[in-house]
């Protein structure tokens, strides 16, 4: 595929995460200087050191994507010690089982901090600056299948994700006139620590086996295999490259074919 | 990016239309041995020509696209030629602008069975050869934003383009086990003589002079110009690679912002 992303300055929210670290190594192997941003700092540096020690550039930053502060703060040190951020991949995000009537509104409350108003502050924060500068760029959120369709037990994710789909179609609607793009992905069950654990708190509820549990999930993909972080990132490289020029504000499911709309 | 479907042979029905050349040009710089297929046979040749000035290989062959037993006879001869098509995009339209009321059934069957029909059949039988010889491989069908909008004025042409999108769902959720990706994308306004034709039409039945019509169209596009050719080629190809493996029975929007779902 040749250095698609040679120059460019990535920041990736999240990046410590499963999605996060995999989309962040495609990147940094196409060129770009990815910024490791997670609400662990630990976890950040471990992926940046990995990144740096294949031979390619990344620099890890602690972020907590709910404070307008702390975003404002990755994005200046970032512009300043590495350079105008011009993608950006917000894979930043938090889940928990539990039923429908017993969901606490505080739990509500954090889920659709993190997963949608971080996602807002990290699309207009990199959009802001990037405007001031006269600069272009491009951005993909990370949604999920959850947004298209029912959950019962994850509903304050689900309603999340669905926010992120909207967010992205306003920002893209609202920024094409600077020469941005924003798109998202919805992917659908991905080999990550989330998932898995996920599976685990699901089993807890119903006392079935969290690997059976997992083999029936993947039975109902029709693509009959789980999807790896590498399957998301390669849409996102896409997303971001210039080959996607005319794409904005799109949901592309990443998915196996588990949702359409 | 060359070199991505080198070996591979690829089947570009429409292949003398605006889109349909233009994929074919794109597919035959990344290696593949495109067999350019048209209504016309003249037309085809023409572009399998420009193919080859640009150092590709092609062939020309001429299809109606309706017709089942055509289409096992060119895929017999490209086959003789070249080899199995492992790939496949499906570019054959028509369209034509009419009021509601006055919209003829005869030109109503006409345009199904060309956009519809055809794309049936060329993804059927495209799928049932590869799978016959235990081969993967990939097929994009050209839909159209027109299959997520209301169309006063094409309403034929639009539940042609819907019935693509839904066909593309059920091929690709049948195939996907066999390694066979059918995903399918939707253009907006294209810089082609289609659309050209459409704005003629058009200022026909408003008024409007044909420039008036097309530039009214422009300027509700978000992303604020025309789309070309080669916006629809990059992602074509996308959905014809490796990277998109994942992604099955999808239709994406590279419309510039002017559809969503």
């Amino acid at each position: 595929m040749g250095q698609r992303f040679e120059g460019a300055v990535c920041l990736v929210t999240g990046g410590g995460g499963g999605i996060g670290s995999g989309t962040a190594r495609l990147l940094a192997a196409e060129g770009a200087h990815v910024i490791i941003a997670d609400l662990s700092q630990d976890r950040a540096q471990q992926v940046a050191g990995e990144i740096r020690e294949m031979g390619f550039q990344a620099s890890p930053h602690a972020v907590d994507v709910t404070s307008q502060e702390s975003v404002d703060r990755l994005l200046d040190d970032s512009w300043r010690d590495v350079g105008p951020v011009n993608l950006a991949v917000t894979c930043a995000g938090i889940i928990k089982i539990q039923p429908f009537l017993d969901l606490p509104a505080a739990d509500w409350d954090r889920t659709l901090a993190v997963n949608l108003k971080g996602t807002f502050l990290v699309i207009q924060g990199v959009a802001r600056r990037l405007v001031q500068a006269g600069r272009k760029g491009r951005m993909v959120a990370v949604s999920s299948v959850a947004g298209r369709g029912a959950r019962a037990d994850v509903a304050d994710y689900a309603a999340s994700k669905a926010g992120v789909i909207s967010i992205v179609r306003s920002s893209a609607m609202a920024l094409a006139e600077h020469g941005m793009a924003v798109n998202a992905v919805c992917p659908g069950v991905v080999a990550t620590e989330m998932t898995y654990a996920i599976q685990r708190m699901r089993s807890q509820d119903t006392g079935e086996n969290p690997e059976e549990m997992l083999t029936r999930s993947v039975t109902g993909i029709p693509l009959g295999r789980i999807e790896t972080p590498e399957d998301v990132a390669k849409a996102i490289a896409f997303l971001l490259s210039e080959d996607a020029g005319y794409v904005t504000g799109q949901a592309l499911n990443v998915d196996g074919g588990l949702e359409f709309d | 990016m060359k070199g991505r479907f080198e070996g591979a042979v690829a089947l570009v029905t429409g292949g003398a239309g605006g889109i349909g050349a233009g994929v074919a040009l794109r597919l035959g710089r990344e290696g593949a041995h495109v067999a350019v297929t048209d209504l016309s046979g003249s037309g085809a040749e023409v572009v399998a020509a420009r193919v080859r000035q640009q150092g590709g290989q092609a062939s020309a062959h001429a299809l109606d696209v309706t017709r089942a037993e055509d289409t096992e006879r060119v895929l017999d001869e490209v086959e003789h030629l070249a080899g199995t098509v492992s790939l496949a995009v499906t570019c054959a339209g028509i369209d034509s602008q009419f009021d509601f009321l006055d919209l003829s059934l005869t030109e109503w069957q006409k345009t199904i069975e060309v956009n519809l029909q055809g794309t049936f059949v060329v993804i059927q039988a495209v799928a049932r050869r590869l799978k016959a010889k235990g081969g993967k491989g990939h097929i994009v069908a050209v839909a159209s934003a027109a299959a997520k909008r209301p169309n006063p004025t094409q309403a034929h042409y639009g539940a042609s383009k819907a019935g693509v999108v839904n066909l593309v769902r059920s091929a690709g959720v049948a195939l996907a086990r066999d390694g066979i990706v059918v995903n399918a994308v939707c253009p907006g306004v294209v810089d082609t003589d289609m659309t050209r034709a459409i704005h003629i039409e058009r200022s026909r039945l408003s008024g409007l002079s044909e420039e008036e019509s097309l530039a009214r169209m422009i300027q509700s596009i978000p992303i604020g110009r025309i789309q070309t050719v080669d916006d629809v080629a990059h992602v074509v190809a996308f959905l014809l690679s490796h990277e998109a493996d994942y992604m099955v029975g999808q239709a994406v929007n590279v419309c510039g912002g002017l559809a969503f779902d």
